[in-house]
């Protein structure tokens, strides 16, 4: 993976009593390297907390992937947003990306990534929660909360 | 992200919506993923990143993994 460093912004959404619910969100995709496939651009929710890379299972659904059907049905029993879930994992490839645009050829990264699909997703504005495991293992990240942004870069080669 | 972006995007609660994301604007909306999807290609945009907008009223969530 080549050396990067990409600068976001925090996302700002509007919460119950009007204020500002701020979130480490990043424009990534999910895909399936055997078929060439590639979701739609979603957004990620970087989670320091969080053990594992978890996704909502209709991205499985619109990439025609059935986490269930796995060679090896890999289950773990994860509480997410207070709710216990049995969480499938799927190797996918994840691509991230520096910051997309209309009509723009947006730099990317990609890398795979054992994923855990789960039904009933508890989150609207973002689709796929980011971890230790298949995000944290890949990206260095630098939380600059008083300065609204925060940073995503590679490792240093070894 | 500019909190002003945060109020234009509360517009469109319990929507889907295309994002600009490289410059922070809403370029097209729908009632559903399929609906806004196909609204994207019959209107050729390529590139927007695909946002279901939470009604204001909706808990934060904490814990989540």
């Amino acid at each position: 993976m080549a050396e990067l460093a990409w600068q976001y912004d925090y996302f700002d959404l509007v919460g119950v009593g009007g204020r500002i619910v701020r979130r480490p969100l990043v424009p990534l995709s999910i895909g399936r390297v055997e078929r060439g496939e590639r979701s739609e651009f979603t957004l990620g929710l970087i989670d320091s907390g969080a053990e594992y890379t978890l996704a909502d299972w209709t991205l499985a659904d619109e990439l025609g992937l059935d986490p269930t059907a796995e060679v090896e049905d890999d289950v773990v029993r994860i509480a997410v947003g207070g709710r216990a879930h049995d969480v499938h994992l799927a190797q996918v490839e994840l691509s991230l990306y520096a910051a997309p645009a209309i009509g723009g050829d947006p730099r990317s990264e990609s890398w795979l990534a054992d994923v855990g699909f789960i039904r009933d997703w508890p989150a609207a504005e973002f689709k796929v929660l980011l971890g230790h495991r298949g995000f944290f293992d890949q990206w260095q990240v630098h939380f600059a909360a008083r300065e609204l942004s925060f940073t995503v870069a590679s490792y240093p080669e070894a | 992200m500019e909190a002003g972006f945060a109020d234009e995007l509360a517009k469109y609660a319990g929507r889907w919506v295309a994002l600009d994301y490289g410059r922070r604007r809403v370029v097209a909306d729908a009632d559903s993923k399929i609906a806004l999807l196909a609204q994207l290609d019959a209107d050729d945009i390529r590139g927007a990143v695909i946002l279901e907008v939470p009604s204001p009223d909706a808990p934060s969530l904490v814990g989540l993994g």
